[in-house]
């Protein structure tokens, strides 16, 4: 069995941006770079924030942006105005910026994304230089796994976490999705499992089922 | 008078059939360099889009391999039966060629969309515009930009207000009447192009 995929595995090259680079510049680079999300980066070269496509789209639609302000107004709205108004990349960036090192494995990005609602993560190394981008779409192509290979890493991680116990477990896996039902009375929780089954490549969810046989078809989100 | 989608918009547009097959309809988005597709009924009327985060939905199920097995052969007609029209996105959010480029950029970001194909008033796709494209505006040349403003101001009677254009932010010198000097702002705000409006205008008293 080889290694999880890794964020090195699937990331892009980064494009930067200095923070007190002005709009246009910052449009001329998306443009050339081919790229919809730039990092930003300090005097000394350190990964700072991020700025995307989206963001710069915002002060065309600066109209709607300012003229309909939300009473009282959400938090991601006011960063919306703020970005609309903004003429360089610090004004305009999202910070603190979210990002991954290249030695995670990839479906924490993946995670992180889903968690953060972002389309992209910046990959910084241990010293906070950027080193890569990590696009959703990118990570999609992890998806396409077998259901047989997710199986095994599945029964794998149970043989390491639950050593003995794990042979009390049933374990199927349809169309990415992995439901565990006990054989019989355990005496531990199976919802402790799920966190690391849905890191397992592949995974689209994981449910445990509640007790034997009896209770398979009443799932726990 | 500003650009409309028309200005900006990759025309002509390649489009396929809603009885496309998948394989066909990612060759087509590959061998354009496309990101979607606009798809049309036998008239020729845009019923849907097929963008690339569509068929990877289909790409989280295995595409089909050199397999002898009955789930390989199974999978094989699963992804051999799906058309465009099964995986497409409609209603299909769309605009016109004379549609202001600050409403596309509203609509894409109000549906999380990076592009939108222009249709024409049978409801024919005559092109697509992406979010790259809009932003092209802002590249204008600082000359361009500053002789619309003057222009503009004329037209308002604003002509004591001199523009000066530095990298898309446009500085306004000169004496008006406060509710001029507001004016201004608006007006210099709303030429393609401007990134932000900075008054140095002195009241007139």
């Amino acid at each position: 069995m080889s290694g999880p995929t890794l964020v090195r595995d699937v990331m892009r090259p980064p494009v930067q941006a200095p923070e007190g680079a002005w709009f246009r510049e910052l449009v001329r680079l998306l443009r050339d770079r081919d790229a919809e999300f730039l990092t930003v980066i300090d005097a000394k070269g350190r990964a700072v924030g991020a700025v995307t496509e989206e963001d710069l789209l915002l002060k065309l639609a600066r109209h709607w942006v300012e003229d309909r302000p939300a009473r009282p107004e959400s938090a991601s709205r006011r960063a919306q105005r703020r970005k609309a108004a903004a003429v360089t990349a610090r004004e305009l960036m999202s910070e603190p910026l979210v990002s991954v090192t290249p030695a995670q494995p990839a479906a924490e990005a993946v995670r992180l994304m889903r968690l953060r609602r972002l389309r992209h993560l910046a990959v910084v190394d241990a010293s906070g230089w950027p080193v890569g981008v990590v696009h959703r779409g990118d990570l999609l192509t992890m998806l396409l796994r077998d259901d047989e290979e997710i199986q095994q890493d599945v029964d794998d991680l149970l043989a390491r976490e639950l050593r003995g116990r794990a042979a009390s477990v049933s374990v199927e896996v349809r169309d990415g999705i992995v439901r565990l039902r006990p054989l019989h009375d355990l005496d531990f929780p199976l919802d402790q499992v799920l966190p690391d089954v849905r890191d397992v490549e592949g995974v689209l969810a994981a449910r445990a089922l509640d007790g034997p046989v009896a209770d398979r078809w009443r799932w726990h989100p | 008078m500003n650009a409309t989608v028309r200005n900006v918009m990759t025309s002509p547009v390649t489009t396929i059939l809603p009885d496309t097959g998948l394989k066909e309809a990612a060759a087509r988005l590959r061998s354009g360099g496309f990101s979607a597709l606009p798809v049309v009924d036998a008239h020729g009327r845009l019923v849907g889009v097929l963008s690339e985060a569509d068929l990877l939905v289909k790409a989280e199920r295995p595409a089909p391999r050199a397999t002898d097995s009955y789930a390989g052969r199974e999978r094989d007609a699963q992804w051999a039966g799906t058309l465009a029209c099964h995986l497409m996105s409609r209603p299909a959010v769309t605009v016109g060629v004379d549609t202001p480029l600050a409403e596309a950029a509203h609509l894409m970001l109000r549906h999380g969309l990076k592009r939108l194909p222009v249709v024409d008033v049978a409801a024919r796709p005559v092109g697509i515009v992406s979010r790259g494209d809009l932003l092209q505006v802002f590249l204008r040349s600082g000359d361009e930009v500053r002789r619309d403003v003057q222009a503009r101001f004329e037209a308002e009677g604003l002509s004591g207000v001199v523009a000066s254009v530095e990298d898309g932010v446009v500085t306004l010198r000169g004496t008006v009447e406060e509710a001029g000097a507001r004016r201004a702002v608006q007006v210099a705000e709303a030429v393609d192009g401007v990134v932000a409006v900075r008054s140095l205008l002195r009241g007139r008293t």
